[in-house]
């Protein structure tokens, strides 16, 4: 009995310790490591925080085979880094003001955490942060490359983007005619 | 160095729905000229799906508003309020969506009476874009919005908005009246913002099932004699803006329908249908 008793009590002691654990670790496809705070992945990833509540995070790290270790490493920063984060007035006013735009500017530190990022991580950023269901990272990522796209000839966009011409010459002199007005003064 | 360095090795692909994430968020002009960029980017920017459409149903105590999607997930899109807070309508009694058109929404609205007892205030017109949180009260109409003491009715209006021809919109107040005990459309009052006015102009009878469409400059109803009556427009400045909204001169046409309408019989703008009715 007083065995049994013990045992209970340390499957118990075990099951709380996983429950307060504030971290849950992630793989990456590649099988890298990361640690990342369990409230922020909760709160900033809808798809992290259904695995979280239906239980379907692994202690020994929960696969993500979309998503490569450089994309992953950046989705736990960002999340450690708004888990430090105090949130600022602009982030928890409510949407209903009368005069703010309902997408909020990014904050200095998620511009300079995006600003930092060579092109082929910020698009791999885009990509896992799409796959994560994490909104506000969306967000600050796309409004980061839509930014780049800014005041950019269609030759320096396909660049950007590694995009070919598939137009003919001809049916691009049209479009161009037909859309004289957007390029006006650049 | 860097930039050099990660340009040529780029991310090849964007799957669309990220493509069009970042496109969704580029100034007019910026989107326009990434046209230029393919033919997958200029089907991006063109196609019209998924697309989000205001629809209003009834919850069994009031008429509600909220965002259908054509395709897609069908959640609301980001960055507009379709609660329409940013409206001062806790003054107001009541308010209706009458239609909804390329963004913009129309709605009828009442004050409450300025004593509990007092005579009911008249409705009136407001539209408003809920992505900029914008909205306009309209002038009245020679008819009050909503009237209907049987013999004469003006409780349909429909909202005409084109942001690829002008950044100006139309509001058209039909009027019925009673035939044997039936209501036909007997006249159409058109408030340009343009102008700031409203216009009146009487015309034939049609009997409406309801359902109004603008499309390409033209406001269609459907009618119960299975023709889409169309509003057409005339007048010598067509040639020099297509597209313009000229209400001179009109005439109701009739044209019998070869093939079914879009969703409820109500022409839309992904069917083309009643683009090549109009045609």
């Amino acid at each position: 009995m007083e065995v049994d008793k013990g045992k209970g009590e340390a499957e118990e002691t075990r099951k709380v310790a996983e429950a307060d654990r504030d971290t849950v670790t992630l793989k990456s496809s590649d099988g890298k490591l990361f640690e990342v705070s369990k409230e922020a992945a909760a709160r900033l990833s809808t798809v992290l925080a259904g695995m979280i509540a239906g239980g379907s995070i692994d202690d020994n790290g929960t696969d993500l085979k979309q998503i490569g270790s450089e994309a992953l490493e950046n989705v736990v920063d960002y999340c450690n880094k708004h888990a430090n984060s105090i949130p600022s007035a602009a982030l928890i006013s409510s949407s209903i003001s009368f005069n703010t735009a309902p997408f909020k500017e990014p904050e200095e530190w998620e511009r300079k955490f995006v600003d930092r990022l060579s092109h082929d991580a910020l698009f791999d950023l885009v990509e896992a942060a799409n796959f994560l269901g994490m909104e506000r990272l969306l967000d600050v990522t796309c409004h980061k490359i839509s930014e780049m796209m800014k005041g950019k000839s269609p030759d320096q966009i396909r660049e950007v983007f590694n995009i070919k011409n598939d137009y003919t010459k001809e049916e691009l002199e049209e479009i161009r005619q037909e859309l004289a007005w957007a390029f006006y003064d650049d | 160095m860097e930039q050099q360095a990660t340009t040529t090795a780029a991310a090849p692909y964007l799957p669309d729905e990220l493509i069009a994430e970042i496109l969704s968020r580029l100034p007019a002009r910026s989107l326009c000229r990434s046209k230029c960029v393919s033919r997958r980017w200029r089907h991006l920017i063109t196609d019209p799906s998924p697309c989000f459409y205001f629809w209003t149903h009834y919850d069994g105590v009031q008429h509600r508003w909220d965002f259908v999607a054509t395709n897609g997930d069908g959640g609301p899109p980001r960055q507009v309020d379709s609660s329409l807070s940013f409206l001062p309508s806790s003054s107001w009694e009541k308010v209706e969506v009458l239609d909804s058109c390329n963004g913009l929404l129309l709605l009828r609205c009442c004050c409450s009476p300025a004593t509990g007892d007092g005579p009911p205030q008249p409705a009136f017109y407001v539209v408003c874009n809920p992505a900029t949180k914008e909205w306009v009260a309209l002038p009245q109409p020679s008819l009050e919005p909503g009237f209907d003491d049987f013999y004469t009715k003006t409780c349909r209006a429909a909202l005409g908005f084109d942001p690829s021809v002008s950044s100006h919109f139309h509001v058209f107040q039909l009027e019925e009246e009673e035939r044997c005990y039936d209501h036909y459309v007997s006249a159409v009052e058109i408030y340009s913002s343009e102008t700031g006015a409203w216009v009146r102009k009487e015309k034939r009878w049609y009997r409406l099932t309801g359902h109004m469409t603008f499309l390409n400059g033209f406001l269609h109803l459907t009618t119960w004699e299975n023709v889409l009556a169309t509003r057409r427009r005339q007048g010598p400045d067509m040639e020099d803006h297509p597209g313009a909204v000229q209400w001179g001169v009109w005439e109701w046409f009739r044209q019998p329908l070869s093939r079914p309408l879009g969703v409820h019989g109500c022409p839309n703008q992904t069917d083309g249908c009643a683009g090549d009715l109009c045609s």
